[in-house]
């Protein structure tokens, strides 16, 4: 039983369950209080001191997100006293805080400047002075703006938190404090995997993803052949970037492509129905051994096992990712739309809810020679926004036309069409069952099957924090199947999706993407006579699995 | 500066049992301060002089007995007397101690009048008015023996405790009213009673000894003087609350007092007074040290918990409190070293004993360092109460220059600056509180004339904004912002309503600031406002700093009827500054001048005028 407690806000007396911090309280009972280095999932930490409020007894303001409530409390929200000190603790943000709303992407969407109006500060009494720290630039997906950064550490925390990467800490001493990488050495020469859950919890656009459409758009004033391959999540939530909200998608995304240039698109399905084949046919060979295969596909994960638990690579399945192997389709002129490109001037870029895969594809492996620039979502609406693009029309999900691997987007459901059609391939049927054990919320997920008498786990997991548990006992599950995405949820929870990226957006995205392949007729990917083709035809010309080694 | 001996009374005379089987005993202080004065040396030298003179003799290492002022400091023993302090002694005239203290057994010191000024200890008012508890064997005993230690009565503290029960022992020093040292002032007992009923596997006791006030350095000279009063203390708490392991966070920047520490410590293990079942009590208890990397922020300790545990030095929320949340998680309960220093002294005394001297709700002595422009710096033990007129005036013997003292900034970076028509205010927590300071670690700067208080409270700011963490808004930014306002001012840039700026913005740093490093660090600017505002107002309004600090604000001129042209002026000017004309004056060119002084200090005939 949760025991109660008395408290009283602003004059009004609550109940409220003990335990909870001020903040809590103040929410439950429909109170606001701003907030800013408070995040859902993370440690509170007390840093930006916004939402301090005052309690009676308490010889200073007390952080509401990070003090307790205790029976009899008092709590005052709105007093001039904490009018006072909330309004200068922002200006004193604001007025370190490089302004360059007109060039961010962030702008309207930007936690600053909520705050700010929530709080009626129209013009920071003290001294504006940015410190000059520059961008690092040394990864590929993501950049640090140092000028950008309230060092609210909400980064810090996802990061160590929630994928136990600790790439990012403070560094350096008061006024030079910094966020970044041990040594100030850069992204790109630390620990960081890409996966971009700091650009997701950022609340200005400090840590963000590194846009790509520059180089796209100097290519195409290069007359080079822009082929784009869209990701289906892309129509689903770009909308929220806009006001949609998740349940709908996007009509004509292609109009919105074809008005910024890109006159070649292919939806990613056919790269992800051969990756699927692929797995499932290497999974086949492991069965009546005692191995382990790790999914390949996302990249952050790739990254987080090389970084992490290199002696584990060689668990790791050998199939390209499933966007490469779009692209390498294209490039051998197997997709029947595409068959009269000029292969000198192409160039394919990717529009994916992954930021990691802006670093994959310069890889040894890939060179950067298969697919040759990726820009998310998130940056994809960035670009809508800056064209005042209005044209976007709602399109119902349930005339949304998809394939069965959609469901590959949410954590769980790259295991289930594995399975699936490893069993098709067999001659089996999939127990229905499986698809709720494996595609749900939660963050780690295992069953077992048994095929042909044997015994095979299946372990999912979602956050690297939930992957490293795995990995650490992965030798107790052989033989197993094993899914690991880097992003809360998977996919639909990706470093490039759209901001506010939450629990309760990503339960809503998990919806969909179940509503929408129930709503599919034929679920089957390998008994799909056009996959099998196309599976055969990638296979003959050697374009499924990696060149080398990881 | 010519060698004074103090002779010390007849109650001061040392444990038989610190003589050995020596006639003599000579103790040579050396700590990190008096290592800067060649006491290395000179203790070689009274070595090769005792060899010389076959004197039946026992040469000591000791600690420092806090008389700063006249490092290096020698003593010397005879078994039934006398008993001389020397101070002053350097490498060239140590050699003079030995036949000095063998003359004046043989009533022949004549010879010495004008080398050797010889005076009573009990005449010197900066020894005589001490009240000295932790520091009485400080600079006497040898920090690396544990015997001297044991003959001195150390460790009947930790016999005491252990035939106690812990509630026993904790309700001793409650009663004791003894007060932690190190900043705020929290009931020493009151906290342990809070980690002793914390229930769990695994409690740890800390000894917080990184010591980083500008101006106090009391935990280090008397950790370096008496290791084992602290590893003694720290043991007691263990027992306490109930902790088998304990630390001691010391500062890599205080080497000699962590190699004294952890000497201690083998030492105390070999013998018993630490590691397995310690006394026969079935009570175990082990002591590592911790090298710090010195931030002024691990004075709050959730801060120094997190460096501990090999993380960046940040302080958390409280509540959870260390005592039921502290390292790794654990019931933690943390003091500093001049806090368990009086644990030991409690246990072994009684706190009757302990609470006999000290103010109502300040018991007990404290040692304060005197630093600044005072005549006697040094540290020096006195009851709580004490006024700041004693220990300036009294003890400290006044300025060091002959300016006439304005104020004292007392518990450093975060304390405040008092005024003098304050100066017969008693010294304890709380009246120092209501002045605006804080009793901090107990550093005492001396601040006159020549002090401009706008450039103290900027250094005292530049300071606290660069050991800030960077967690906390307030604390990062606020105080930068005030640091560039300060900045401004002193640059003769300020304007009339940078005062309110000031003072608001304080208010805020105080009212929001996650540990006490950023509410505190406002206390020099309002108290120097508050107290020193006109000087303020003439750095504002009149462009002039009254004790001619603030170099953007002088002006260096030449008297031209003073003036000699000797050229001396000339040909010291780094900067080329000062020219001459045809006519034959020499005059500084003020495009120039970088204001540096040079040109005043070697002017003979004192014709440099500043304004």
């Amino acid at each position: 039983m949760i025991s109660l407690v008395n408290i009283t806000i602003n004059g009004k007396k609550y109940q409220v369950s003990d335990g909870i911090t001020i903040l809590e309280a103040i929410k439950e009972v429909g109170l606001y209080v701003p907030t800013l280095c408070n995040f859902e999932g993370l440690s509170n930490t007390g840093a930006c001191r916004i939402c301090i409020v005052e309690v009676e007894g308490f010889r200073n303001l007390v952080p509401s997100c990070a003090t307790p409530v205790s029976d009899g409390m008092v709590i005052w929200t709105d007093t001039p006293r904490v009018q006072y000190a909330r309004r200068m603790v922002l200006e004193m943000i604001a007025s370190e805080h490089k302004f360059d709303c007109q060039n961010c992407p962030r702008n309207g969407n930007c936690e600053l400047q909520k705050i700010a109006f929530s709080l009626n500060v129209d013009y920071v009494s003290l001294e504006h002075n940015v410190r000059n720290k520059g961008i690092d630039t040394t990864n590929k997906a993501i950049i640090i703006d140092f000028d950008r950064c309230i060092i609210c550490g909400r980064c810090i925390r996802a990061c160590s938190e929630i994928q136990t990467v600790y790439a990012i800490d403070y560094a350096f001493r008061g006024y030079n404090t910094l966020v970044t990488t041990p040594f100030n050495e850069g992204l790109g020469n630390s620990n960081c995997v890409s996966c971009g859950l700091c650009t997701l919890v950022c609340p200005v656009a400090a840590i963000q993803e590194r846009t790509s459409f520059q180089e796209v758009k100097n290519d195409m004033d290069n007359k080079f052949d822009i082929v784009s391959i869209i990701d289906p999540l892309t129509q689903l939530y770009i909308g929220e970037e806009f006001g949609f909200s998740s349940g709908k998608a996007i009509k004509n995304i292609n109009k919105f492509l074809k008005s910024i240039g890109l006159k070649k698109i292919i939806k990613s399905y056919d790269g992800l129905n051969i990756s699927i084949i692929g797995e499932a046919k290497e999974l086949m060979n492991i069965l009546n051994s005692n191995e382990v295969l790790i999914s390949a596909q996302c990249p952050a994960v790739l990254d987080f096992i090389k970084k992490f638990f290199p002696e584990k690579i060689e668990m790791l399945s050998k199939i390209r990712n499933s966007h490469i192997i779009s692209a390498s389709l294209i490039r051998e002129g197997l997709l029947k739309n595409l068959k009269n490109i000029r292969k000198e001037k192409l160039r394919i870029l990717s529009i994916s809810p992954c930021l990691a895969l802006k670093n994959e594809i310069w890889k040894p492996y890939y060179k950067g020679e298969i697919l040759n620039y990726v820009i998310s979502i998130r940056e994809l609406a960035s670009i809508a926004k800056l064209k005042n693009y209005q044209d976007f029309e709602i399109l119902e999900l349930k005339d949304f036309k998809t394939f069965p691997s959609i469901l590959d987007a949410i954590s769980g459901g790259r295991a289930y069409l594995v399975i699936k059609t490893l069993l098709e391939i067999l001659g089996k049927e999939v127990n229905e069952k499986l698809l709720e054990t494996l595609c749900n919320i939660n963050e780690v997920k295992s069953t077992s099957i048994k095929i042909n008498g044997s015994k095979l786990n299946i372990m999912v997991a979602n956050t690297l924090g939930a992957c490293r548990k795995i990995l650490e006992e992965i030798d107790n599950f052989s033989p197993a199947y094993i899914e690991l995405r880097a992003c809360p949820n998977g996919c639909i929870g990706g470093g490039g999706q759209p901001i506010p990226s939450l629990k309760e957006n990503r339960k809503i995205r998990i919806e969909n993407i179940l509503k929408l392949y129930e709503n599919i007729n034929k679920k089957s990917i390998w008994k799909t006579r056009y996959s099998k083709i196309l599976y055969k035809n990638a296979y003959e010309k050697d374009i499924i699995m990696i060149k080398g080694e990881y | 500066m010519s060698i004074i001996a103090y002779l010390r009374s007849e109650n001061e005379k040392l444990p038989k049992e610190l003589f050995y089987e020596y006639e003599y005993r000579i103790m040579v202080g050396i700590s990190t301060c008096s290592l800067t004065k060649r006491a290395e040396e000179i203790k070689k030298i009274i070595e090769k002089d005792l060899i010389d003179k076959k004197m039946d003799a026992k040469l000591a290492i000791v600690g420092c007995n806090g008389m700063c002022y006249s490092e290096v400091l020698v003593e010397v023993a005879r078994i039934n007397g006398p008993n001389i302090l020397y101070t002053n002694i350097n490498p060239e005239n140590a050699h003079l101690i030995l036949d000095h203290f063998i003359n004046y057994i043989s009533n022949n010191q004549s010879l010495f009048q004008s080398k050797i000024q010889i005076k009573e200890l009990k005449d010197e008012p900066f020894y005589a008015l001490q009240e000295r508890r932790i520091l009485e064997y400080v600079g006497r005993i040898d920090p690396y023996s544990l015997n001297e230690y044991l003959m001195i009565g150390g460790y009947e503290g930790l016999k005491k405790a252990l035939s106690m029960s812990p509630e026993g022992v904790i309700n001793e020093v409650l009663s004791s009213g003894l007060r932690g040292r190190g900043g705020a002032g929290f009931p020493t007992g009151k906290k342990w009673k809070f980690a002793y009923e914390s229930k769990s596997d695994q409690k740890y006791a800390i000894c917080n000894a990184d010591e980083g006030d500008p101006g106090a350095f009391m935990n280090r000279l008397t950790a370096e003087g008496s290791p084992f009063m602290i590893i003694e203390g720290l043991t007691i708490m263990g027992y306490a609350i109930g902790a088998n392991k304990g630390y001691i966070f010391v500062r890599a920047e205080k080497p000699l007092m962590a190699e004294r520490l952890e000497t201690a410590i083998t030492l105390a293990k070999k013998k018993g007074f630490l590691g397995e079942n310690i006394m026969n009590s079935n009570f175990s208890f082990d002591i590592e040290v911790i090298l710090s990397a010195g931030a002024f922020v691990c004075g709050e300790e959730t801060a120094m918990i997190a460096a501990i545990e090999g993380k960046r030095a940040m302080p958390r929320p409280r509540p959870p409190y260390p005592a039921s949340k502290g390292l790794w998680n654990k019931p933690t309960c943390i003091n500093n070293v001049e806090t368990l220093a009086h644990v030991s002294l409690i246990l072994k005394n009684g706190s009757n004993w302990f609470s006999q001297v000290g103010s109502e709700k300040s018991k007990g002595t404290k040692v304060f360092c005197l630093t600044g422009s005072i005549a006697k710096s040094g540290a020096v033990e006195v009851p709580l109460g004490t006024t700041i007129r004693k220990l300036i005036f009294d003890i400290g013997g006044g300025s060091s220059n002959g300016s006439i003292i304005k104020a004292v900034q007392i518990g450093g970076p975060s304390g405040g600056c008092i005024p003098s028509k304050y100066f017969d205010y008693e010294l304890d927590y709380e009246s120092l509180q209501s002045l605006g300071a804080i009793m901090g670690s107990g550093g005492l700067v001396v601040l006159t004339e020549s002090n401009c208080m706008v450039d103290v409270a900027k250094y005292f700011l530049t300071f606290t904004s660069a050991e800030s963490c960077g967690k906390c808004t307030p604390c990062r930014i606020g105080l930068t912002k005030m640091l560039n306002k300060l900045i401004e001012i002193t640059n003769g840039k300020g304007r009339i309503e940078d005062i309110d700026y000031l003072i608001n913005i304080s208010r805020v740093i105080i009212d929001s600031s996650l540990c006490a490093l950023g509410q505190t660090a406002p206390n020099p600017i309002l108290t120097t406002i508050k107290y020193f505002k006109e000087e303020y107002l003439e750095h504002i309004i009149e462009k002039k700093c009254r004790a001619k600090v603030c170099t953007s604000l002088l002006k260096y001129e030449i008297d031209q009827e003073k003036c000699k042209k000797c050229m001396v002026c000339v040909k010291n000017c780094p900067n080329k500054a000062i020219e001459i004309e045809e006519g034959e004056i020499i005059f500084i060119n003020q495009d120039k001048c970088i204001k540096c002084g040079t040109c005043r200090i070697v002017c003979p005939f004192n014709a440099i005028k500043v304004s």
